[in-house]
């Protein structure tokens, strides 16, 4: 395959991607790609820098590898680094998806699968427009080091959104319904869950009043509170921010308080869904890390590098979004662990509140941010009438203080389109997850 | 009908870590799509690294089973060249010129931990066929995105400063970079008043919701804001947005992907308040009856679609001082996570904003609320898109508007 020189780390990641997507407007075809991408990162380390390459030309692996031999400086004493100590060493094969591969699935079993729902959208009365995607990828990874790594694994995902436009005279109102498989045979939406979801958008078509802007007591579903957690915590909890910063690392120590006895948060590549990872992109087998247990910080996503940084353990977490980038921290599935109240028990506490359901999007940095499509205003315990709101936004770490109660059943969800992005590299796919959350005090307009 | 269209990216990245070169990333990658258009239908395929053009023709011909419908006529007889180039000099050395960007700024502050990454591009795209369409476009820049941190802050990052552009000046990027170190340093407190002048970078998502109701296919079908105002002067009189390709506003290829070259490379969708037309490909243009503007996008290997238009706004005449008018802006600098809701009510956290005089960055202010109403920002409450650039070398302009503002802490 290649030859590793001594006096460098090296390690090549050999990815081949295929893939499909078919994209429909009013239920007319638009759009169907059937991609094969295959191609290969590189990286050299002597030590000091890494030098790195992305190439689609698999034939000539070795004159890629050299030509980063050649703007490295050969380190006789490279096995002795640290990081290069630490690297994974372990030959396996763990290919998860030969039998059920949706790359062999025919496209007419695709174009039915997606077309069986179509007529529940055609002539809806309040549809201005839909359109839906089908999308799925297999992909197949080898990663070879110079420390004897060898792994080989596949990662699969299929995905099913409708996205649609309700218009009542001057009011408009957009919203999807997606779902999302690892597997083809598993990938549906029932025509339930498609009736319900057009009811609910026409009901908050119909319906919804702005909201008058200040502090409520909020709840949030399960799918909020995944994206809570990924975006106010997750991200603050990727090591590589850390690199050389002593002040960090202080500000950082384990067992720091961050939130309330009743908060755990943990991330684990191992469960099924859009965050799996047999390895990682270094070839590192994933692992359960705790970020938060009790309300005290536990953990923290590593790759290698910022594991010996730190003097802590890789934890699986270096990943990729293609072979056209770098290995970086990042997330796989990140849940909030459940509580003890009941759903029902949960919204009682709340006299007058909101109830966020579904959001368009969210982020975090100090401020956190949650634009809402679902949310509904909820006086005595009940869910009232629906809200329209922006943004929701809160300090993370007071907001980590204000949670009173979590319910006692966790949701774990996918992303069937789009995904994770940091800095250049979106979309990764990840999961998220949590159950109902109930915050004193969040900021909404 | 054959068409082909290729595009090949070729970069090398430097990226930052805790003020030092951490890694040096080269990247070529290559990518070919064909085209086959036949009987009203269309297949395409697609193909990275060294292409056989002749089994690319096989799996597009095979497509064509799929009986995807595009009875529209392909670009014919129209041949452009448009070459850009950055001004560096024949020896210019990314590693020296990325240490040299980062040691003129921490030597001046040295509180601060410099990271993220800086970039060289060589970018090629073309697009040709069988009936004399011949397009090609060549463009180099220089990416810079350095994020910084205060040595004392407890913030995965407290700010950003990029550019990327053609007209590289290192004495320019980094006076600019200082500017806003030294304005971050100085705390100053929110003007007490209800509503301020709000100032933002003109490329940002502040035009989010203008570009997603300026869309041909939700005026189309109803679902924009704007359909039943086109035509109308909904907007300010000084407010006047084109759909851009042209190289003078960005980094783009002058060509859409079904291979259209507009005047200028700018169609007019709002002049002077006026709502002229949403932006269209030309499957949205027939099947909605609506004008004809070249937005099509799409990857190497898909049917061209309608894609996001780039948006331009006209500049005006004046500054961003002489729009301020003696009043102080609070210059909205990070703002993340905010949203239209989807009848035009704005709402949006502001986590860094500068006290603006227009000339000057007067110093950090509190993190922020505001909020306002798609038709209020650039209608009753705009004050317009200055004549100076933010990067005198960069393509955004100033684009100032009355908002509410308010402490979020």
């Amino acid at each position: 395959m290649v030859q590793f020189k001594t006096g460098y780390y090296a390690d090549v990641r050999m990815e081949e991607i295929v893939s499909t997507q078919l994209h429909y407007i009013n239920g007319e075809i638009e759009n169907y790609v059937n991609r094969i991408r295959k191609g290969a990162f590189i990286r050299v380390y002597d030590g000091s820098k890494w030098y790195y390459s992305a190439t689609t030309d698999l034939d000539d692996l070795q004159s890629e590898l050299d030509k980063l031999y050649a703007m490295a400086n050969c380190n006789p004493e490279i096995k002795k680094n640290p990081i290069v100590i630490k690297m994974p060493r372990e030959k396996a094969r763990k290919l998860k998806f030969q039998s059920n591969n949706v790359a062999k699935v025919p496209v007419s079993a695709k174009l039915s699968k997606t077309e069986s729902v179509f007529h529940l959208f055609k002539n809806h009365s309040r549809l201005a427009m839909w359109q839906n995607y089908y999308v799925d990828r297999h992909i197949k990874k080898r990663i070879l080091n110079s420390c004897g790594a060898d792994v080989e694994f596949d990662l699969q995902q299929a995905g099913l959104a409708y996205y649609i436009s309700m218009k009542d005279a001057e009011k408009t109102f957009m919203e999807r319904i997606e779902a999302s498989a690892d597997n083809f045979e598993e990938l549906q939406l029932s025509e339930k869950a498609i009736t319900e979801f057009l009811a609910k958008s026409e009901d908050f078509l119909l319906n919804s009043k702005p909201l008058e802007p200040g502090k409520y007591q909020t709840i949030l579903s399960p799918v909020v509170a995944g994206v809570f957690a990924h975006e106010s915590f997750g991200h603050k909890s990727e090591a590589d921010f850390m690199l050389g910063d002593e002040n960090m690392k202080k500000e950082w120590q384990l067992g720091k308080k961050v939130g309330v006895d009743m908060l755990s948060i943990y991330d684990d590549g191992n469960l099924p869904g859009s965050g799996y990872i047999a390895f990682d992109d270094e070839g590192k087998a994933p692992e359960k890390t705790y970020l938060i247990r009790q309300g005290k910080l536990t953990g923290r996503l590593h790759n290698t590098e910022t594991a010996v940084s730190l003097d802590e353990e890789p934890t699986g977490n270096a990943r990729a979004i293609s072979f056209d980038y770098e290995p970086i921290v990042r997330m796989t599935a990140t849940i909030i662990e459940p509580g003890t109240y009941t759903k029902e028990e949960l919204f009682s506490q709340v006299r007058q509140g909101i109830y966020i359901d579904k959001i368009k999007h969210g982020s975090g940095m100090s401020t956190f941010t949650l634009a809402p499509s679902f949310a509904y205003f909820i006086e005595n315990g009940k869910i009232a009438y629906p809200v329209e709101i922006s943004v929701v936004t809160g300090s993370v770490f007071e907001t980590l203080g204000k949670i009173e109660a979590l319910s006692d059943k966790t949701e774990v969800f996918s992303f069937s389109v789009g995904g994770c992005g940091k800095m250049e590299q979106y979309p990764l796919p990840v999961s998220f997850g949590g159950p109902y959350v109930l915050i004193s005090e969040l900021n909404a307009r | 009908m054959k068409e082909i269209y290729t595009q090949t990216d070729k970069s090398t990245t430097l990226s930052i870590s805790n003020n030092q070169v951490h890694s040096v990333r080269n990247k070529t990658i290559a990518s070919t799509g064909l085209r086959v258009y036949k009987k009203d239908c269309i297949g395409v395929a697609g193909a990275q690294g060294k292409v056989d053009l002749k089994e690319l023709e096989k799996k597009a011909d095979e497509m064509l089973k799929m009986k995807i419908s595009y009875p529209y006529a392909p670009g014919k007889e129209n041949k452009v060249k448009v070459e850009r180039k950055i001004n560096l000099p024949a020896d210019f050395d990314l590693t020296l010129e990325t240490n040299e960007i980062i040691d003129g700024i921490v030597k001046e502050q040295p509180d601060f931990i410099l990271s993220h990454q800086i970039s060289l591009h060589e970018v090629e795209s073309s697009l040709s066929n069988e009936q004399g369409l011949d397009l090609m476009y060549r463009d180099s820049f220089l990416g810079i995105g350095l994020v910084f941190k205060e040595k004392s802050s407890a913030n995965i990052m407290d700010g950003y400063y990029g550019y990327a552009g053609r007209d590289y000046d290192r004495k320019l990027f980094i006076d600019s970079y200082l500017k806003i170190l030294k304005a971050y340093k100085t705390k100053v407190d929110l003007p007490e008043k209800k509503t301020l002048p709000v100032v933002f970078s003109c490329d940002g998502a502040i035009l989010a919701k203008l570009n997603s109701d300026l869309n041909g296919l939700q005026i189309g079908t109803g679902s924009s804001l704007l359909t039943s105002y086109l035509g109308k002067d909904k907007f300010h009189k000084d407010l006047t947005i084109w759909q851009s390709n042209n190289p003078d506003d960005g980094l783009l290829p002058f060509f859409d992907m079904e291979g259209t070259v507009n005047p200028d490379y700018r169609v007019a969708l709002i002049e002077n308040g006026k709502i002229l037309k949403g932006y269209t490909d030309k499957k949205v243009a027939a099947k909605y009856n609506l004008p004809y503007t070249g937005c099509a996008s799409g990857s190497y290997d898909s049917i061209p679609k309608l894609g996001q238009a780039a948006l331009q706004l006209k500049p005006s005449q004046k500054t961003l001082k002489e729009l301020l008018n003696g009043e102080l802006g609070v210059y909205v600098y990070i703002s993340s996570g905010g949203d239209f809701t989807s009848n035009g009510e704005y709402g949006a956290p502001v986590q860094l904003a500068f006290l603006t005089d227009g000339e000057n960055l007067l110093g950090r202010l509190p993190e922020l609320s505001i909020g306002s109403h798609l038709f209020d920002m650039f209608g009753k409450d705009y004050i317009g898109v200055s004549s100076d650039k933010i990067y005198p070398h960069d393509f955004a302009y100033y684009l100032a508007m009355d908002m509410k503002v308010s402490k979020i802490y």
